[in-house]
């Protein structure tokens, strides 16, 4: 199994194959806005994704970003393993507080669909087809020899061409994010 | 009228976090669920509990909400219908 491109996402900056580029102060809605008008897509289903998502979709990005295997993810032979510690946990507040006063009680549908920590790899394999195993772990700090050999596990006995592991890891506007790419 | 039709504009852009999108984008006869504003069902979802929050109103049944949910006009429509 080869490593085939490293990316860290913290408060200020953005760390990819030993590069940093620093990101501006802000809340994480305004710094992931940030990171998605950099990156010059057009996806306008990222703004009704929540934080989460939005973490694991721009992280998975600029990880892929101007890579020759960016093309290849589609298939059932490419797979997602993402830790996390806090989950859709934002989500879950968020739609409680929505149902909680009988006085006001209009639950919404599309905070709703979030309410499950693995949504995020959902968006991931919807934007890249990738239809392989997609495990989301919750982890109380991120166990990265486990999520190596898990991975190590699909590319070298399950014959996966590719695995995208990592953590990602978003509870008000506290984020971080780390992710591989791992391939043959 | 234009008023209402303005103010759900404004409504439909808020719930369904249609970002980058103004009301000036949106005309009144746009298909809402055609292919320029990129809805699904999810804001379908919203729309229908939108019209219940804000205006009192219970869509009956699916085929009433395809019907009211075709435009701006035909969700301003519906809500006039019901005030009569």
């Amino acid at each position: 199994m080869k490593e085939l491109s490293h990316i860290t996402l913290s408060k200020n900056e953005i760390v990819k194959n030993g590069e940093t580029t620093a990101l501006p102060d802000g809340t994480f809605k305004e710094v992931a806005r940030h990171i998605y008008d950099q990156l010059g897509i057009s996806y306008p289903k990222f703004f009704k994704m929540d934080a989460p998502s939005k973490l694991a979709f721009l992280t998975s990005e600029l990880l892929i970003k101007e890579s020759t295997h960016s093309q290849e993810l589609a298939g059932a032979d490419v797979g997602l393993l993402f830790a996390t510690k806090s989950g859709c946990m934002q989500s879950d507040i968020k739609h409680y507080e929505s149902y909680v006063d009988d006085d006001n009680f209009f639950p919404s549908p599309a905070v709703f669909v979030y309410t499950l920590p693995n949504i995020m790899l959902g968006e991931v394999c919807i934007r890249h087809k990738i239809q392989g195993e997609a495990t989301c772990l919750m982890m109380d700090k991120f166990d990265e020899k486990m999520v190596f050999k898990y991975s190590s596990d699909l590319i070298n006995r399950e014959n996966y061409r590719y695995c995208i592991a990592g953590w990602i890891d978003v509870l008000n506007d506290q984020f971080s994010a780390q992710l591989t790419l791992f391939g043959k | 009228m234009e008023d209402l039709k303005e103010t759900l504009k404004a409504e439909v852009i808020e719930t369904l976090n249609l970002e980058d999108i103004t009301p000036s984008d949106i005309q009144n006869d746009t298909i809402l669920f055609g292919e320029e504003l990129g809805l699904d069902s999810i804001d379908a979802l919203e729309l229908i509990v939108l019209l219940e929050r804000k205006y009192d109103l219970v869509i009956a049944n699916a085929e009433e909400g395809k019907t009211v949910f075709t435009s701006i006009d035909t969700m301003a429509d519906f809500i006039e219908s019901k005030k009569a």
